[in-house]
């Protein structure tokens, strides 16, 4: 599948998402507001750029997309405050165009993936992962017997 | 079906329980043989599960479950905001929100404007909720926090070992061992889950442009909000680096630019008075310790004193557990060594600082999540795969060895840290009507205070007073404060009595117990105060000659 397909596949799940986001958010249900609010804060920002780095596995993804959200969160809002700019609309938008540039950064690395650039890094990667973990981190044969069966 | 039913019980548990009842042991003693129940029937099943190999997702919902019943249950009991000092920093955000701005220069909170990280971003989420303040949001922050420990450090732990069962083992002893109470709604709390998140990305295999945004932006974010993680994040950098767990000589120099950076930029008003104080507990390890030491060393009863001790057992169970794990995998896994290293950096701490008595809760904070692990791989057979059932019996004895000291330790000052729906209802009263430049006495900082408008007030809370100054108050306290409300520098005073006060003067040294009762009827019977507003649990005085404000 071409960058351009997968784009055009995403475009409607995103405009989805982004609608029921705004909807939830224009709710006068204080605890639907304080979610979605929440959720915005852990997720959006840093999403994306968790995606560019490249984790393997969805819980890393996830883990690392929280904590850069709430950094970005905090950093953003941290600079309205100081600089006496405090503006929550603007606070927002900032959040909002750092999403989407997080998206598009992890959408372009896909794109080079799949042209096949960018794979001499990846190599290394892998060259740098394997030595670490069968030399020092874990005993690959306990590591392998241990996965737990799925269910 | 376990995390379900282990909840169920938990709720029938404690679903007739008054939190007015509690006594010295905190929430413990709203527990009944049905609440033990459900926490057994929680832990067994999640061991049996690690025993049968069961999916991810399965063993998840089992620490979720724990998350929420264990944190889940004062939000949910109170009805209230718990604990004194999260409504300190309601009163930033509420600042923020109320002017755009911080203010570095302010006498009182001065430390949180100038690491103002964790409130503008508390300010910017509350405004997105569309609340008119914090407390709600941060009365569920202890469940929103150890639900991102737990997400954060499985991260951190996979950078560590692959093993599932010592992973996830890991995350359950974590959450058994850490009873210090740094997850209620602080810069710490967030703080502390920013620093898991750097030490998991420096444990994974990078390139090492790609490492430098999320390191970055995690230095920046810690470093704008605290004033210890950074140095605990300095430290671990170091460290890191010097085992060569990941590369990049720069890293620790761009950690120490961005945190030097903001310390003498930003926060330079704070920084630059308070420099040398921090230079005098440099290596003066037995005085930061006994900062700490000394909070409990005036407690007598039984029921505190198995408090402490509780926690206290906790900490030496488990890090003999995890000291019991290094030795038992000393020749086969290289991960002991890294999280050996990260346990015991921790103590480099309490040669730098004592944090206001608070650094031995801190450095064990940092250490916990690597003594978790260890503990977890003394668990682990050695050469045998998965957790077969003599190793899942010794995980559940590690975990019924420090499970009653966690309770202890983090439930057992609940009495202090609840307050009633009727001592906010005061306190907001108080800074509603008082005028701004008034003075508030307040019986001892132990109440939802200074959550609004806190910046108005001039505060004097009288556990805090010299013992000159108590001595002469407790002989005649209506003559005393009289003195004070007389000043004309205050525009309006008034003297805020509360029940949580009560119960920390009671239990504190610095006030006899009962004295603010005495003081209360000092005050009733003198003709130069007045009752403003009196509910079930507080009562509030001003001057008599004050014109009529209820």
């Amino acid at each position: 599948m071409s960058g351009m397909e997968r784009d055009r596949k995403l475009l409607a799940p995103a405009l989805a998402v982004l609608a029921v986001f705004l909807v939830l958010m224009s709710m006068e249900v204080p605890w639907v507001r304080v979610i979605v609010a929440l959720g915005f804060c852990l997720i959006a920002p840093g999403i994306g750029w968790a995606r560019w780095l490249g984790f393997k596995n969805a819980g890393d993804t996830w883990a690392m997309a929280t904590v850069l959200s709430i950094s970005m969160t905090v950093i953003v809002a941290t600079i309205m405050a100081v600089s006496g700019l405090w503006s929550p609309l603007v606070g927002f938008g900032a959040l909002l165009v750092l999403s989407i540039l997080g998206i598009i950064a992890a959408r372009r690395r896909a794109g080079r993936r799949d042209a096949g650039q960018g794979s001499l890094g990846q190599v290394r990667i892998q060259v740098q992962q394997v030595t670490q973990w069968e030399t020092d981190l874990v005993d690959p044969a306990a590591d392998r017997q241990s996965r737990p069966r799925r269910t | 079906m376990g995390p379900v039913a282990a909840v169920l019980l938990w709720i029938l548990s404690l679903r007739h329980a008054d939190p007015l009842e509690m006594g010295a042991m905190g929430l413990l003693d709203l527990f009944t043989p049905l609440t033990v129940v459900a926490l057994g029937v929680l832990l067994a099943g999640f061991i049996c599960c690690l025993h049968f190999r069961r999916a991810q997702w399965v063993l998840g919902t089992h620490l979720v479950a724990y998350v929420l019943m264990i944190h889940g249950t004062p939000p949910a009991l109170y009805g209230t905001l718990r604990y004194a000092w999260s409504y300190k920093h309601v009163g930033i955000v509420d600042y923020i929100m109320r002017h755009g701005a911080v203010d570095p220069s302010l006498d009182s909170g001065d430390i949180y404007h100038n690491w103002p990280g964790f409130f503008a971003g508390g300010a910017l989420l509350t405004e997105f909720s569309a609340q008119p303040d914090t407390l709600q949001i941060a009365s569920w922050a202890p469940v929103a926090f150890n639900l991102l420990n737990l997400l954060v450090l499985r991260f951190v732990f996979r950078g560590l070992t692959r093993n599932q069962v010592t992973i996830w083992l890991g995350l359950l002893f974590f959450l058994m061992i850490n009873w210090v109470g740094q997850d209620y709604y602080s810069p710490q709390a967030m703080a502390f889950v920013l620093y898991l998140g750097l030490v998991g990305v420096m444990l994974r295999p990078m390139v090492r442009r790609m490492m430098i945004l999320p390191f970055a932006l995690l230095v920046t974010a810690i470093a704008l909000s605290h004033q210890i993680t950074p140095m605990m994040m300095v430290l671990s950098v170091l460290a890191l680096i010097a085992l060569r767990r990941t590369r990049g000589w720069y890293l620790p120099v761009v950690a120490l630019a961005i945190i030097g950076g903001w310390a003498f930029t930003g926060a330079l008003s704070y920084t630059l008075p308070n420099v040398m104080d921090l230079l005098s507990e440099l290596g003066n390890v037995i005085g930061n310790t006994e900062q700490t030491l000394e909070k409990s060393s005036g407690l007598t009863s039984r029921s505190e004193l198995q408090v402490v001790w509780g926690g206290r057992i906790t900490v030496v169970v488990s890090v003999l557990v995890a000291f019991a794990g290094i030795w038992r995998h000393r020749v086969a896994d290289g991960l002991l060594f890294t999280a050996g290293t990260l346990m015991a950096l921790p103590a480099v701490l309490v040669l730098t600082t004592g944090f206001g008595g608070e650094v031995l809760f801190r450095a064990y904070l940092f250490a916990s999540p690597f003594i978790a692990l260890l503990a977890a791989q003394a668990c682990r057979p050695r050469g045998r795969e998965g957790l077969p059932w003599r190793a899942a019996a010794l995980a559940a004895c590690v975990a019924l060895l420090v499970l009653p000291g966690f309770l202890l330790g983090y439930y057992g000052k609940e009495q202090q840290n609840y307050f009633t729906p009727t001592e906010v209802q005061a306190a907001r009263w108080v800074y509603g009507n008082a005028p701004s430049g008034s003075l508030l006495v307040e019986g001892s900082t132990n109440y939802p205070g200074r959550f609004l408008d806190y910046e108005k007030f001039t505060y004097v809370p009288l556990d805090r007073e010299p013992e000159e100054s108590t001595q002469v108050m407790l002989r005649d306290p209506a003559a005393k404060l009289a003195g004070w409300f007389a000043d004309p520098r205050y525009a309006q005073a008034f003297v805020i009595l509360t029940r949580s006060q009560g119960i920390a003067v009671d239990s504190g040294t610095s006030l006899p117990a009962g004295a603010l009762e005495d003081i209360a009827e000092s005050l009733r019977a003198s003709p130069d105060f007045k009752i403003a507003y009196e509910a079930k649990d507080a009562i509030v005085f001003t001057g008599s000659a004050e014109e009529d404000e209820g």
